[in-house]
């Protein structure tokens, strides 16, 4: 019964989450903590008795906070997963080919111009400029599928893509944008500080309003790859044979790549680069439920939800009231954890799935 | 034991093909007739699996015709073309930890429908599949564990699992010790006779081809060199022709051809 566990440990993960935290404010003297009876009458919708501040805490801060991190590390871990099997490489990950770098650069973009839309405002203009939370994502999500459209078309020869052509350039592209992000990161300095951060991932943006636009996406993205289960199946055993099986192998290709990307895209429009998750989750639960993408998807997804909240967790917790970016302690954490994973588990037998 | 089906044939007419500049098939005509075992056989370089690759439509020809069952493979879709031919490649890729049950249920992708999950005919199918090829024993175990001979079987298998009419091979006991190369070759030959599958099939032994096949194509520089039966065939004539060694032709106890391989000779042709 693996998926159901992994869903009811990613629910229960939920719950404790919007326990941790402080309620302010913030300065001198200990930070109050809020009850775990509140937080669990809030959350169960009993939670009237109880300070209007608790509730808005609860259910205006840290939920979002939690759900956009459960949504991301949802649409990280199934990317990746996608990208594994596109590449039948068990290093593959969501930023593979660039996405990354591209998103970067859109984000350096937005900085870029919210230096310009000043400008017109110290001028006189007065209208309401875009805000930077606004035009971030929209940016960054424009750079990440701007850089895939580039290295698919390179890498599409004759109506055919090859995938080492494909990884080839995924890997130059990505050098390119990213030493221009670097650049700008270097003649600008100060200014750009913030894209450091950005660049680190992290939730502490989060609202209401982001998940209304990520949660559909996901999850409507989710089912499209369950739909697409048994061509992942059928490119594991290589493209020729997939081709010999029925399949229409570049098309369906295009096809998982565009929605890999917009997993990968709006995750980073709305939490930064995150590293790592994309590329253990789908390998961890490769190891635990075995290779067939009819169990690895959804076990992918819940998994990675359930990671990137608890790793939420923690980076807003364990040295409060500052808040440590999530990628540091993605990669802190999944590398050893990984490694042990390698060195450990070559794969006895596998989990029974009802 | 599955009940023979309606049969298809094999019609190839003036196919040409080239990689680049490099003309690797030359006005290749010949017909495979429904329910008949013909082996490819010929040097390497003299273009068998780019042959059998253009009768599947996996590779794309400007020059000739090839109909499978009366259809064109260049123009039918990859899913209808899937249910009439299989394909059993050399050497399969099994790198992850598949059991043999689920690469052979991989075999009925072009049966179910994206929406729908493998149902009963298609677990039954499999199981025919298996059976006819003694891997249900093998059902639970990963592919990654299998010996040479019983991964050949279960990739056919998983063919079989396709319910095709036309199965194609190319060189599938390559790898294999003679033992496990009668048992693959049996197995063929069974399915051809049982099933009423047409088989076409490239080979590099010639005593395995003259002994299990109704007919051979003998290749060379990317022509038909000879057709016909194995004695028709393989003659020593011919096998100098093509592959510039001597050879001394045989009968076996059984009457079926046997071929002892001399010395090197110097390839007379251009």
């Amino acid at each position: 019964m693996g998926i159901l566990t992994l869903i009811i440990v990613l629910v229960v993960s939920i719950f404790i989450a919007a326990m941790f935290g402080s309620i302010g404010p913030f300065g001198p003297g200990k930070p109050e903590r809020m009850p775990i009876q509140a937080v669990f009458d809030i959350l169960t919708g009993r939670g009237g008795s109880w300070p209007d501040l608790y509730s808005t805490v609860v259910l205006e801060v840290r939920l979002p906070r939690i759900i956009l991190a459960a949504l991301v590390g949802c649409a990280l871990g199934i990317a990746g997963t996608i990208m594994q099997a596109l590449f039948r490489n068990p290093m593959a990950d969501p930023y593979i080919l660039g996405l990354s770098s591209g998103a970067a650069l859109g984000a350096a973009a937005t900085l870029a111009l919210r230096a310009t839309l000043v400008t017109f405002v110290f001028l006189g203009i007065t209208f309401v400029v875009t805000s930077t939370s606004v035009l971030l994502p929209f940016l960054t999500f424009t750079g990440s599928l701007l850089t895939i459209l580039l290295v698919y078309n390179i890498a599409r020869i004759g109506g055919k893509v090859n995938t080492d052509m494909l990884l080839l350039s995924g890997v130059a592209v990505s050098a390119f944008l990213g030493s221009m992000v670097m650049f700008l990161l270097f003649i600008a300095g100060h200014q750009f500080q913030s894209l450091f951060f950005w660049m680190l991932g992290g939730f502490g943006q989060a609202s209401w309003g982001q998940i209304i636009i990520v949660g559909p996406i996901v999850i409507v993205c989710t089912a499209l790859v369950l739909l697409f289960r048994r061509d992942l199946n059928l490119l594991l055993t290589g493209e020729e044979t997939a081709k010999h099986l029925g399949m229409s192998v570049e098309r369906v290709k295009g096809q998982l790549l565009f929605i890999s990307s917009l997993l990968t895209g709006i995750s980073v429009a709305f939490a930064g680069i995150i590293g790592f998750v994309g590329l253990i989750i789908p390998h961890m639960m490769r190891l635990v439920v075995g290779p067939d993408h009819k169990y690895l998807v959804p076990a992918s997804g819940l998994a990675g939800a359930i990671f990137l909240v608890w790793v939420d967790t923690v980076a807003r917790t364990i040295m409060a009231p500052t808040e440590i970016p999530v990628g540091i302690i993605t990669a802190m954490s999944g590398g050893p954890f990984f490694l042990y994973l390698l060195r450990s588990s070559r794969r006895s037998g596998r989990w029974m799935i009802g | 034991m599955a009940e023979k089906g309606p049969q298809a044939s094999i019609k190839v007419e003036g196919l040409s093909f080239a990689y680049g500049k490099r003309t690797v098939l030359r006005e290749v005509d010949f017909v495979v007739r429904p329910g008949e075992f013909v082996g490819i056989l010929g040097p390497n370089g003299s273009g068998k699996t780019t042959l059998l690759n253009c009768v599947c439509g996996g590779l794309y020809f400007s020059h000739g015709k090839v109909r499978v069952g009366g259809k064109d493979v260049l123009t039918t879709g990859s899913l209808e073309l899937a249910r009439l031919i299989a394909m059993v490649p050399q050497e399969s890729t099994m790198a992850f930890e598949f059991t043999v049950e689920e690469i052979v249920l991989m075999g009925r992708y072009s049966h179910i429908d994206r929406f729908k999950f493998e149902d009963h005919r298609d677990y039954e199918v499999a199981k025919v599949a298996m059976e006819e090829t003694g891997t249900w024993k093998l059902r639970n175990r990963f592919v990654t564990n299998l010996s040479g001979g019983e991964r050949q079987r279960v990739v056919i298998a998983r063919a079989l699992a396709q319910e095709p009419k036309v199965l194609l091979l190319d060189e599938p006991t390559t790898h294999l010790d003679i033992r496990h190369q009668l048992e693959v070759l049996g197995l063929i030959r069974k399915l051809n006779e049982a099933r009423g599958l047409t088989v076409l099939a490239v080979f590099h032994d010639l005593n395995l081809t003259g002994r299990f096949c109704d007919r051979v194509l003998l290749m060379d520089e990317g022509r038909i060199m000879a057709s016909g039966t194995p004695p028709e065939v393989l003659t020593a004539p011919n096998i100098e022709r093509a592959y510039g060694v001597e050879a001394r032709i045989g009968r076996t106890a059984q009457g079926k051809i046997s071929v002892e391989v001399g010395e090197l000779t110097e390839r007379s042709h251009s």
